[in-house]
């Protein structure tokens, strides 16, 4: 069974559709709403109402259409509704207290860089203070980072998604990034 | 690959597992689902509900198709003229062994067949220059049956220039059908001779029961006349062309002669009003048409669009409206340059709306235009056009021709 077979019987109404759906689509769609939520088993609830909801609408769905695009984006857009639900929020002192120490060089690097943020993470510590950090952003800023590093929309599709102009995106994704730039500087003044 | 993107998956795989399966959770929710069960008072109840939702869902579905095709006026009109040919030959089961060898003076031959368990009878047929239309009954139908696209052949087999088509039951009785075929040029000939394929299909199986019929009848001749009127709103001029009537039908010929600021195809949107007040509704939006050739403006810049009304229903003027014109472009309004959007919604901010629109991906139907906030009163069509005509893309006219109808 393909993609294409597997919507036509969910169309139909046969459930073998959705299986291959959920056994070719979940993982990604796990760890993208993991990304935003910071929560696996909201993550996972999060992915297993976007699944339902294919199952109740597959009649109005256009087989031609490429599946997987738009289902990552409904996930975005749920798991995003999920985490300002769910307030998963932390306050920027639990950060502080959470973060394991960077070094006086590293945290220089993170302030001083005029580029992106990607270019400073080398091993899996800075992954972590990363992690942290994007806790402290908000869903809304943690999706754009998810969608332009994890699941690599160009601009143009995310300004689709967001129904907003590129430079809106331009703006919102550096947002984010200085936000991280902020936070990961603020490691540094809290030590 | 940049860093980012690798440690965001490196947090991915290390906090979501491979071996994750949703599927167990979901099969058992869907099944939940399937399953629900209730206690047999609050079922009955719940039937109830249910079968009156259905009847008033059947209802209202009956009286849009009734208004559809049996509320056609130019079709009545004929009909009642005596122009539709009966056919509704003795029911004879078989196949048809050759649809197209009938005798001369038979409307159709083998008219009544059988096949996926259902016995189709062709009622009767109708031909004009616009548009043919035909009455299939079945024997055998069931709810979930549907017909699908009707195929109309010419005598040597070759596929008709078929166009636009659409079917509709009976309001009275769901087993008889109207097929209507609107051809993309008019038909020519004294006689239509030719086959009539119509095939049923349901949710399991898309072409179940097929069905040839051949197909005999006259073709009512057009009447074409001139008008030659002009309209202007919004400084744009649209020219009245050419009128084209059959029994049962009539196609009406615009121009733009200004065209408007953007240079491409636009198109008028039409209201077309009888004598008595009432109102019937054009075949679809209005279709581009280059008239580059035409009778008098030598203007590119035409479109053409058809009403069920001809001249057997004996009406003396029309009065037609056109309060939209548009401008037809290949990008959908999401696609438009974000700063024309932007420009737009600014313009609609000082009306106090607030609509954008959606790329149509998500299979919920959330896509298209999105209106967060309107004028009370105010429905989501107006805001749309609303939004097309802030883009610029859109006039409001309205540009009006009353028409004396030759009798």
């Amino acid at each position: 069974m393909d993609e294409q077979q597997a919507i036509q019987a969910l169309k139909h109404g046969k459930i073998d559709g959705l299986a291959f759906l959920v056994s070719t689509y979940q993982l990604k769609a796990i760890r993208v709403a993991y990304l935003v939520t910071h929560d696996p088993q909201l993550a996972q609830d999060v992915v297993q109402d976007a699944f339902l909801q294919v199952h109740r609408s597959a009649g109005s769905f256009d087989a031609r259409r490429p599946f997987e695009p738009w289902f990552m984006r409904s996930v975005v857009r749920a798991a995003v509704k999920a985490a300002h639900k769910a307030d998963r929020q932390l306050p920027l002192s639990s950060l502080q207290s959470q973060a394991p120490g960077a070094d006086d060089d590293q945290a220089e690097r993170w302030l001083v860089a005029q580029g992106s943020v990607e270019a400073q993470v080398e091993s899996a510590e800075e992954e972590q203070r990363i992690w942290q950090a994007l806790r402290q952003l908000s869903p809304r800023q943690r999706a754009v980072i998810v969608q332009r590093y994890f699941l690599e929309m160009n601009e143009k599709e995310m300004a689709l998604e967001l129904q907003a102009a590129p430079g809106t995106v331009k703006w919102l994704l550096n947002a984010a990034r200085r936000r991280l730039r902020s936070l990961l500087g603020s490691e540094r003044s809290a030590r | 690959m940049n860093k980012l993107h690798s440690a965001l998956h490196a947090i991915a795989r290390r906090d979501i597992p491979e071996t994750t399966d949703l599927w167990p959770l979901i099969a058992a929710r869907i099944e939940r689902k399937d399953t629900l069960s209730m206690n047999p008072k609050l079922k009955l109840a719940w039937t109830f509900v249910l079968v009156l939702l259905g009847l008033i869902l059947a209802t209202t579905a009956a009286y849009a198709l009734y208004r559809f095709i049996f509320n056609d006026p130019g079709l009545q009109a004929v009909g009642d003229a005596g122009l539709v040919t009966g056919v509704n030959a003795t029911a004879q089961p078989t196949l048809l062994p050759d649809p197209l060898s009938f005798t001369q003076g038979q409307r159709a031959a083998l008219a009544t067949q059988i096949d996926g368990g259902l016995t189709a009878t062709l009622v009767s047929a109708y031909a004009d220059a616009h548009r043919l239309s035909f009455v299939v009954h079945f024997d055998g139908w069931k709810p979930d049956y549907a017909i699908g696209i009707p195929f109309l052949y010419d005598a040597n087999g070759v596929d008709y220039n078929a166009g636009r088509t659409n079917a509709a039951a009976s309001d009275s009785d769901p087993n008889t059908w109207t097929i209507n075929i609107l051809p993309f040029s008019e038909l020519q000939m004294e006689r239509f001779t030719g086959k009539l394929h119509v095939y049923v299909e349901n949710a399991d199986n898309p072409r179940f029961a097929e069905f040839d019929f051949a197909v005999d009848v006259p073709v009512g001749k057009t009447i074409t006349f001139q008008p030659m009127q002009s309209g202007t709103a919004d400084g744009i001029e649209i020219r009245l062309e050419k009128v084209e009537m059959s029994p049962s039908h009539t196609r009406i010929y615009t121009c733009v002669v200004q065209t408007p600021t953007l240079s491409g195809k636009w198109i008028p949107f039409w209201n077309i009003a009888l004598p008595d007040g009432s109102g019937v509704s054009p075949d679809e939006e209005a279709e581009y048409k280059d008239l580059a050739a035409g009778p008098s403006s030598g203007t590119a810049n035409c479109a053409t669009t058809g009403f069920p009304i001809g001249y057997e229903s004996h009406i003396k003027t029309l009065r037609l409206t056109a309060d939209h014109l548009r401008f037809l472009f290949d990008k959908a309004i999401w696609e438009l340059p974000p700063a024309d959007l932007q420009a737009a919604q600014q313009k609609l901010a000082a009306q106090g709306i607030q609509a954008s629109y959606v790329e149509p991906a998500d299979p919920s139907g959330d896509s298209g235009l999105r209106v967060t906030k309107k004028p009370a009163g105010m429905d989501d069509e107006a805001v749309q056009w609303l939004f097309m005509e802030a883009l610029g893309i859109e006039y409001p006219g309205p540009w009006s021709f009353t028409v004396d109808l030759p009798q």
